[in-house]
């Protein structure tokens, strides 16, 4: 049985009249609307050759068009393979290879990515599917459904072109998942779920299956702006919502500026927000609403929680560890640290990822006895509670992102005048970090900026671009000839340099105007 | 003051290499506010192109003012940052 279906089914057999999701442009539709609409994609896809185990990747903006096509492929027993179509075409042909798609299915906005087409990667369009018209009527029963969905759904770790590590979900994992949160945060039918991230990112799909095993509303944010945001939890009802870092950023002064605003709200949990401990503890006093705290990563779900009550005394903390999560601090040799001792954070779940696709190195590298290492550091004080400190994998997280300088630096490398390039994170007091470049190049600075920009603008996602750009003659060495981040990252951060201003600004005019009507 | 067609075409040609879509042939193209094209990231590395193409340094205060949000509008603004330079 695809499992993840035939529960969104049994809610619709309970509330066939309730709303299940809506999304941009009054596109709504109740738990029966949407089972119709599913049976009619499980109809047209299976026409179009779409049966159980076919990997079908799909790249289109957030609506409800997605909740039906995940669930329809679900019902099939194919292999769910989100796509974020701000990646380039290159990015995402070779993210399709990387996880032996053979159908991706794209709309209007997205059909380019694939117009010089992908060997054996047969593209359908989403119109073909008949998502939002045609026929609605009849059911699925006729349809047979797989038995295994050991490979449900496969979510891209890092937007990359050098080694995109798809992390691999069995249904039963992300049901589990869903289940966690149900419990951990209380939700039932009568909640309005706002997600406000896209389908591609874990919290994306985390929101929406939660939303739709719950019975609740899910109702989907295609763009987000604090306008937007406001409209949609006033508009909506919004009773429940885990905006990510950077949307909480954006947040966090509408929030404490007028926190009755939003009467509805009953609870918000941030996620992956490394905002510091004053403006924590404003939204823990200051919000009429249940406020979380978690941690967590993609591969074992959310592992920590920190709940209003517990914030009192422990507000530095990311939250006592969940229920049937286990947490290590271990060393290098690992072995486990001392309380209060920082070392690797490392997780067991029983909600953990199975791996990565086709990466059985990566996957046990990752993974040693159940543990999965997280690459940040922390530590357990005494009571169990956990502190994140630093990361110790090379990785920037900006906005919650993850961004990898192994895709980054590849690319700027292959510009003839570069003669080697770093990238690194720089502490942000909005995206919480940001990617910048340190290049050793030859000849003149600004020719070899704009030719370096151009080429990453052709090669790299939005968000994978360094907002600035370091020349220098030499780069920092460690003890082993290792190129020294660290040193690099302590020399530029103490410039203090804040490159997310001018976004700030440019928001903060729109917010002016966007505010009074909220 | 004087807005070189070119600084608009390049914000354009910039735009459109920035959010993905080609923006070119939109009516009242120099009208279209930024934003409404480019999302957080988006705009942060087309600011740093911008600053990067003219070699100028645009402060967070002169973003403060919504009317330099239209291609019309910073391309103005890069007029007269290039002005001062010059």
């Amino acid at each position: 049985m695809a499992i993840i279906y035939s529960a969104v089914q049994a809610v619709a057999a309970h509330f066939p009249e309730k709303e299940a999701v809506r999304g941009a442009g009054g596109n709504a539709l109740t738990y029966s609307q949407l089972v119709d609409l599913v049976g009619v994609n499980i109809r047209n896809l299976r026409s179009l050759g779409v049966s159980g185990k076919t990997r079908v990747a799909f790249c289109l903006n957030e609506g409800v068009e997605v909740p039906v096509t995940v669930l329809a492929l679900n019902a099939l027993g194919a292999t769910v393979i989100p796509l974020n179509p701000g990646l380039q075409p290159s990015q995402a042909q070779s993210f399709l290879h990387s996880v032996d798609a053979e159908v991706v299915i794209t709309e209007q906005a997205t059909e380019y990515l694939f117009e010089q087409g992908s060997s054996g990667i047969r593209a359908l369009k989403l119109k073909d599917l008949n998502c939002l018209g045609g026929e609605t009527h009849g059911n699925d029963e006729e349809f047979e459904k797989e038995s295994c969905l050991d490979q449900f759904l496969l979510t891209l770790s890092s937007g990359s072109t050098g080694s995109p590590k798809p992390i691999l979900f069995s249904e039963v994992n992300k049901l589990e998942r869903a289940r966690q949160a149900i419990g951990l945060y209380g939700i039932t039918n009568n909640d309005v779920v706002l997600c406000a991230s896209p389908f591609y990112h874990s919290l994306g799909q985390r929101l929406t299956f939660v939303s739709l095993l719950a019975g609740a509303t899910l109702v989907i944010l295609p763009r987000f702006s604090t306008r937007n945001w406001c409209s949609a939890v006033v508009d909506n009802a919004v009773t429940f919502t885990i905006p990510v870092s950077s949307h909480l950023h954006e947040l966090v002064s509408v929030l404490l500026e007028k926190p009755f605003r939003f009467p509805s709200l009953r609870s918000l949990v941030s996620s992956s927000a490394a905002i510091n401990d004053e403006v924590k503890k404003h939204l823990f006093e200051c919000l009429p609403c249940d406020f979380y705290e978690m941690y967590g990563a993609s591969e074992v779900a959310t592992a920590t929680s920190l709940n209003k009550r517990q914030a009192d005394k422990k507000l530095g903390s990311v939250g006592s560890v969940c229920p049937g999560v286990r947490v290590r601090i271990v060393n290098e040799q690992f072995m486990d640290c001392r309380a209060e001792e920082v070392g690797q954070i490392a997780v067991k779940s029983p909600l953990a990822s199975a791996g990565y696709y086709k990466l059985p190195h990566v996957t046990s590298e990752s993974f040693v006895d159940g543990y999965f290492l997280t690459g940040d550091l922390g530590y357990l004080d005494h009571d169990r509670y956990l502190y994140f400190v630093d990361r110790k994998k090379d990785v920037v997280v900006c906005g919650g992102i993850n961004i990898y300088p192994s895709d980054i630096e590849p690319v700027i490398n292959e510009i003839y005048s570069v003669k080697t390039s770093v990238v690194i994170g720089l502490r942000d007091p909005y995206l919480g970090e940001v990617p910048v470049a340190i290049v050793v190049g030859c000849g003149g600075v600004h020719e070899v900026e704009l030719a370096i920009r151009d080429h990453v603008n052709k090669s790299l996602a939005a968000f994978q671009r360094p907002l600035k750009y370091f020349f220098r003659q030499e780069l920092p060495l460690t003890a082993s000839g290792k190129i020294d981040k660290r040193v690099l990252r302590d020399e530029l951060n103490a410039l203090n340099l804040d490159l997310t201003s001018k976004l700030r600004a440019f928001q903060n005019a729109k917010v002016k105007d966007d505010c009074d009507p909220c | 003051m004087h807005v070189d067609s070119e600084i608009r075409d390049k914000i354009i040609q910039l735009l459109t290499a920035h959010g993905d879509r080609d923006v070119t042939h939109v009516e009242n193209v120099y009208d279209y506010r930024i934003d409404s094209v480019l999302d957080s990231f988006e705009l942060l590395s087309f600011i740093a192109d911008i600053e990067g193409v003219f070699g100028i340094r645009i402060d967070p205060k002169d973003l403060a003012d919504k009317k330099v949000h239209t291609v019309s509008g910073f391309a103005a603004l890069i007029n007269a940052k290039r002005s001062v330079k010059g």
